[in-house]
């Protein structure tokens, strides 16, 4: 049960933690991925998908840059889409937090 | 399992697909194995940690299959995203399964009562022009009213389930993309 609220609540906030991984700075899916399977154990496989997703929807935009080794990288960047989604997300996630502290606290 | 094979087994389940749609992905993933080889994982380590490839590919299919149907809302993309959820539903809810079929069969029906009152409409209207047919109704008003009714009734109702058709497709996605936009391949570590 624990298990998988866990997971629930990851794939809830997978999106924003992307989101606010590329306001730090443009990143390449690879680094996108290990940093996000490093930071909440998220399956690597998943990130493509979820790019796509993103890029779709207009949140992300890409651009090949060269790389000191093999071919042009592929760059994700945050559009303007993707940055008001963020604050939005970040305004949401704030809240929600807020409030289910409010309740544990009564309990614990 | 490595790369090549890896690759091989996405590629085959990205098949139909367009050929830019699948250069891209493939390359994705390509990209992948080479910043995972270069950081100092084996092959097999970097494909294990990707999950299975028949199941990524059935997913990134769909999300094509969507992305198309949003930027042009044709019939054939349309049954691209009904074929797409149906892939999506054989594997993982099943119970969508026979709601899609029943749905499909629904709408099929009354596309086919709309182009029918369509014909019937143009049938009545064209029979009025002098020519020597007999005429069904004896009242060439009336015909001409029935026919301009049946006529512009089959539209009307053509364009409202058009107009519902697309509502329940981006309804569809939606529930889709929250069930599988994570994906279960990562649910083991996820």
């Amino acid at each position: 049960m624990t298990e998988s609220l866990q997971i629930q609540l990851k794939k809830g906030v997978l999106e924003m933690c992307v989101l606010a991984l590329l306001s730090k700075g443009d990143n390449y899916a690879y680094d996108i991925a290990s940093r996000m399977a490093e930071a909440v154990g998220m399956g690597e496989g998943t990130i493509y998908p979820l790019m796509r997703r993103m890029q779709n929807d207009g949140l992300v935009s890409t651009y090949l840059q060269e790389s000191g080794s093999g071919p042009p990288r592929k760059y994700y960047k945050l559009t303007k889409a993707g940055t008001n989604a963020l604050k939005a997300q970040i305004a949401d996630w704030a809240a929600f937090e807020i409030a289910v502290r409010k309740i544990l606290g009564d309990v614990t | 399992m490595n790369r090549a094979n890896f690759i091989a087994q996405l590629r085959a389940g990205l098949s139909g697909l367009h050929p830019n749609d699948i250069n891209d992905i493939l390359a994705d993933y390509e990209s992948h194995f080479t910043d995972g080889v270069a950081a100092g994982r084996s092959e097999d380590d970097v494909a294990e940690a990707l999950g299975e490839p028949a199941r990524l590919a059935r997913e990134l299919r769909a999300e094509v299959g969507f992305k198309r149907w949003e930027s042009d809302r044709s019939p054939g993309n349309f049954f691209g995203v009904i074929l797409a959820l149906i892939g999506l539903a054989t594997i993982d809810i099943m119970f969508l399964l026979p709601v899609l079929g029943f749905m499909l069969m629904v709408f099929v029906a009354i596309a086919l009562g709309c182009i029918g009152c369509v014909i019937g409409g143009v049938f009545l209207l064209v029979n009025l022009i002098p020519g020597g047919w007999p005429h069904p109704l004896e009242n060439t008003a009336l015909q001409s009213l029935l026919g301009v009714g049946l006529l512009s009734g089959g539209i009307g109702a053509g364009a409202l389930l058009l107009m519902v058709l697309d509502w329940v497709a981006r309804a569809l996605i939606q529930y889709a993309r929250l069930h599988f936009r994570l994906f279960k391949t990562a649910n083991e570590s996820l």
